[in-house]
């Protein structure tokens, strides 16, 4: 469903990304994890162009949006092929940037009415029912400054879900919200990915990725340093970096190594 | 001084009238150029960028009345003929245009970087996120700013004499020169002071109403 070809991309000096193979098949849950800084949000945001990669390859449901290899054809979408691919690759951002100005049935009916010309009554009907699943039934009429971060951050999801996207991308949907409210958020996400969505989300919600998701990717310093089935990766971790960032998530006080010269 | 004002007023209002048209019409064609320049300003095409930032010079750094002789008599000497109303509006929109379009740029780019990335995700064309995204999310820092232009135009009307349209300032010289009654100008300015609240008014309660949406 997504394949990712040795992509690179540097900011200026800074090698954000170096090779990167990804491959997620449809259906599949892949949790994107690691240290900041470590690429995971230039990873997703290359998906979809958002952050076009320097070279490698970029292949979503069948569609290449981005080829730049030696000795191959190049490929550069038209800005109007890019839109029409981005039609299907929904994404939620860390901030839920809702448009403020809009009601939340508003905000989730923009996308198929300005970009899909749907016909109202059907977006409508359509919005109804993804409010209604994901916990916001009667929240329709309201505007995104009565609602909580949570409640936002889920008509969000709505909103990338009212396109009927054949992938989702979480960036980091849940690291502005209150501690508290980070559970719904995630609920609603596994919710989608139990209904066969594929989906790629960065997060820092270990519970998550070892729960929900069906492998890791784990990253650092621009590199896919290991990408395991969910189970394994955080009994087994098979590299030392892993083991480390694991290591330091679980015990950041260090109180095992204290304990033990006591 | 009262009894010549009254015997004045009827031939003010016809100038009054004009005023007011002139200033409506360049008022909200200004606006939507200059929303149409800052866009191009703040787009990708360099051609198109470079040619708004020629205009935007050019236009700031010449005298209005230039720019109407331009319009009304430069342009028909190449059989680009525009009647005078026309002629009056299109300088007075390209004047104001070079002042607003920088103002417009900064509303737009007060708005989150984050809402026009979720448009570029939702697959919006340029033209729709600027009519559904960037203008209404930008709406609470344009109103002062399309206050100001229509004040800026409605003080910058009397320059289109020039083009012959009897304005009232115009009306106003051609009463002074007829009776000799400076004070005229005194009863002229009256109205423009009226006129200019009624636009800040408008424009804070506008601005009011917005903000309680957002």
């Amino acid at each position: 469903m997504i394949s990712l070809k040795n992509v690179s991309k540097s900011f200026g000096p800074v090698k954000v990304l170096q090779g990167v193979n990804l491959e997620v098949v449809e259906g599949e849950t892949v949790a994107v994890i690691g240290p900041s800084g470590g690429g995971k949000s230039t990873l997703l945001r290359s998906i979809n162009l958002m952050t076009p990669p320097d070279s490698g390859s970029v292949e979503v449901a069948g569609t290449c949006l981005f080829r730049k290899v030696a000795g191959q054809a190049t490929v550069a979408l038209r800005p109007a092929d890019l839109r029409l691919a981005r039609q299907s690759i929904g994404m939620v951002f860390q901030q839920s940037n809702l448009f403020t100005h809009r009601t939340v049935l508003e905000n989730v009916v923009e996308g198929p009415l300005q970009v899909l010309r749907s016909d109202r009554a059907a977006a409508e009907k359509q919005a109804h029912e993804l409010l209604e699943r994901l916990g916001l039934g009667g929240f329709g009429g309201r505007y995104p400054r009565e609602l909580s971060g949570g409640q936002q951050q889920r008509v969000a999801i709505c909103r990338a879900l009212a396109m009927n996207p054949r992938v989702m991308l979480f960036d980091e949907p849940t690291s502005a919200l209150d501690p508290e409210l980070v559970g719904e958020v995630l609920l609603t996400v596994r919710e989608i990915a139990l209904t066969g969505m594929t989906v790629i989300i960065v997060t820092h919600e270990m519970s998550f990725a070892r729960h929900v998701a069906n492998r890791v990717a784990f990253m650092d310093g621009g590199r896919l340093i290991e990408t395991s089935p969910s189970a394994t990766f955080f009994t087994d971790p098979q590299t030392d970096r892993a083991r480390q960032f694991l290591a330091a998530i679980r015990d950041p006080f260090g109180t095992h190594t204290v304990t033990e010269g006591v | 001084m009262i009894a010549n004002w009254a015997s004045y007023a009827g031939e003010l209002f016809e100038g009054l009238k004009i005023t007011l048209l002139v200033t409506l019409v360049a008022s909200m064609l200004t606006v939507i150029w200059a929303s149409f320049v800052a866009w191009l300003r703040l787009g990708r095409n360099r051609i198109l960028r470079g040619i708004a930032i020629a205009y935007i010079e050019l236009f700031r750094s010449t005298p209005i009345i230039i720019q109407i002789f331009a319009i009304f008599t430069v342009l028909p000497s190449i059989g680009l003929r525009i009647p005078p109303f026309e002629s009056a509006i299109a300088a007075l929109v390209l004047n104001a245009g070079g002042y607003l379009t920088e103002n417009v740029r900064s509303a737009f780019r007060s708005i989150p970087e984050g809402l026009t990335e979720v448009a570029d995700a939702l697959g919006m064309s340029p033209y729709t996120k600027l009519r559904r995204v960037i203008l209404p999310q930008s709406l609470k820092v344009m109103i002062p700013v399309c206050a100001n232009t229509l004040l800026f135009i409605l003080l910058t009307t009397p320059f289109v004499f020039l083009v012959g349209l009897q304005e009232m300032m115009m009306k106003a010289n051609t009463i002074q020169a007829r009776t000799g009654d400076y004070t005229v100008f005194f009863l002229v300015s009256i109205i423009y002071v009226v006129l200019s609240l009624l636009v800040h008014l408008g424009a804070n309660v506008l601005e009011r109403r917005t903000i309680s949406h957002f």
